[in-house]
């Protein structure tokens, strides 16, 4: 029995006939516990008896993501410690300087980390900016930070990844014409 | 342009939490002006030449990502300090990792809440295959020392481990605290029970702060433990928190039969159905079930009536832990369904209530869905 599977189980048994068969039929469309749905489980068993019973009649013990921010209660409340019931924005800007125009673009750092964060962490698309080989210049990079310091709140989380050549105490943008460390040579 | 800059550019986004990461040659030098901020910083330096943390991580967690290559507390999320920590496996120069400001790491920053291998149980439960257990030790108040899986969730007692008999078991302890410590298992919450499992941490010494020690030893007895540390200058031998090792073999929980697998008769008028119900035994025991016993007359949610013929088979069906049992039946019209007008065919929908007895006697029930 997997982990997954006897956590479910556990909980199943604290509810009545009715209920069970509405938890059944939420999670088990497929036979399978998932480690998602695992967590949402772990998540619920936080609240009171009542409100639990509450949740199930209510449907809301099947949204996932109550504030809707991408990442699910249970990853809030036990692994990030980020309010499940608030929106956490999360941005990225992504600066990888020295990637050769001809490259493949997957093969860049910078695109590593935009599939990872779009694709995998289901970070909006459109929070997340990527400045690569001539565009990864200084005043694209001071653009794309005063776009983020307009839409970014107190409660977001920001990721900046500067990829490039680098100096004693300084870092080589782009000139905007491929050559990535005329400016620190300044 | 000069790190200070760079600092002054970005200070201006006030988030919750600020990362930075620098990939790049001299990076380390960006530390003391990335790693301070109006906001919360996390920086973290990519180190010298072409190892670095962005890309090898990046690139893991984008293609080639191994279960428990980087969560190391198995949390089954990878945090940035996680990120850094297990970049030194797979560097492909011989320079380190430079960690920077280690204390400006935090440990339960994180990117989101991809989780690496959604099969992994647990984190207190070993991943059966001999994965690694982070533990980290350091002082809650004056008088209390805690451990957890991260820093910033030190506990007193600990979290209890769960270990499966005969597994390998690799335990890292990372001191966090000021106090020397060390870890081992023991019969008892004390020195004065049976170590076991020659499990001891840093044996005849201690681990100072901001080190670690790990130690690899076979879970060899069933039975409920104690880890706990020796370390002499601590309060009356602080008790960390209880292990236990079972026996897989050992089932602990009575069968369980879910149907995974509706039936698949359809909306199209018939004068009979062919109706197939899966159900997996998701417990750990065998479960084993008399087909004569198999219900599924009547309780059809829109009053339509069903009729069971006798089951396809008289002898009795095993279903292992894992395993599925696929029931396949037909059912007629008992006369309560309204027949199609113009001829013998009748709609079934709704739903099929099925109660399934062993021949311990045992009955539970299940239900499929007819659509």
């Amino acid at each position: 029995m997997t982990s997954n599977a006897r956590t479910f189980i556990d909980y199943l048994s604290g509810f009545d006939q009715d209920l069970q068969l509405k938890l059944v039929n939420s999670f088990m469309p497929d036979g399978n516990i998932s480690s998602d749905e695992a967590n949402q489980i772990k998540f619920l068993s936080g609240f009171s008896h009542q409100d639990q019973v509450q949740m199930i009649d209510n449907s809301s013990f099947a949204n996932f993501d109550w504030d809707g921010d991408g990442m699910c209660n249970y990853f809030e409340q036990a692994v990030n410690h980020s309010p499940y019931d608030v929106y956490n924005g999360r941005y990225a800007l992504l600066i990888d300087t020295a990637t050769p125009a001809d490259l493949p673009l997957e093969q860049s750092d910078a695109d590593c980390m935009y599939n990872f964060l779009v694709v995998n962490e289901k970070v909006p698309s459109q929070n997340v900016i990527k400045l690569t080989g001539p565009f990864a210049t200084i005043t694209n990079f001071k653009s794309a930070v005063l776009n983020l310091s307009e839409k970014v709140s107190k409660n977001d989380f920001v990721y900046i990844a500067l990829s490039g050549h680098g100096n004693f105490d300084d870092f080589g943008f782009n000139d905007g014409n491929g050559n990535c460390r005329e400016q620190t040579q300044e | 342009m000069t790190y200070e800059e760079i600092n002054q550019t970005v200070d201006i986004i006030k988030p919750s939490e600020l990362l930075i990461t620098v990939f790049a040659c001299e990076a380390g030098t960006a530390l003391p002006f990335l790693s301070q901020g109006s906001s919360p910083r996390v920086f973290a330096d990519i180190g010298a030449h072409w190892f670095y943390f962005a890309s090898t991580n990046f690139n893991r967690f984008g293609y080639n990502l191994k279960p428990g290559e980087l969560d190391l507390d198995k949390n089954g999320y990878v945090s940035v300090q996680e990120s850094i920590n297990t970049a030194n496996e797979f560097q492909i120069e011989s320079a380190n990792v430079t960690y920077g400001d280690l204390n400006n790491l935090a440990s339960n920053i994180y990117f989101g809440d991809f989780e690496i291998d959604t099969s992994q149980p647990k984190p207190y439960v070993s991943p059966y295959d001999g994965g690694h257990i982070w533990l980290c030790v350091g002082e809650m108040s004056a008088n209390t020392v805690g451990c957890g899986f991260s820093r910033f969730s030190l506990m007193s007692p600990g979290p209890e481990l769960t270990f499966y008999l005969g597994e390998t078991v690799n335990m890292t302890l990372y001191n966090v605290g000021a106090l020397p410590q060390s870890w081992e298992i023991r019969t008892q919450p004390n020195i004065n029970g049976e170590l076991l499992f020659n499990s001891t941490i840093s044996s005849g010494g201690f681990i100072s702060q901001w080190q670690w020690s790990s130690v690899s030893f076979n879970a060899s007895k069933v039975g409920k433990f104690y880890y706990i540390c020796p370390t002499p200058n601590q309060p009356e031998n602080v008790i960390w928190g209880q292990v236990e090792v079972i026996d897989l073999k050992m089932p602990y929980e009575q069968f369980v039969l879910l149907p995974v697998v509706s039936g698949n008769a359809t909306t199209t008028y018939s004068d009979h159905y062919q109706v197939s119900v899966v159900l997996q035994n998701i417990g750990t025991a065998t479960a084993t079930i008399d087909p004569s016993k198999v219900l599924f007359d009547g309780k059809l949610a829109s009053d339509y009536g069903v009729y069971a013929p006798t089951p396809n088979t008289d002898n009795l069906l095993r279903v292992k832990p894992g395993e599925s049992l696929t029931l396949q039946f037909s059912f007629k019209n008992d006369g309560n369904s309204p027949w199609r007008p113009g001829g013998p065919t009748f709609e079934a929908l709704g739903k099929v209530d099925i109660i399934i007895q062993t021949e311990a006697g045992t009955q539970f029930w299940c239900q499929a869905c007819l659509y």
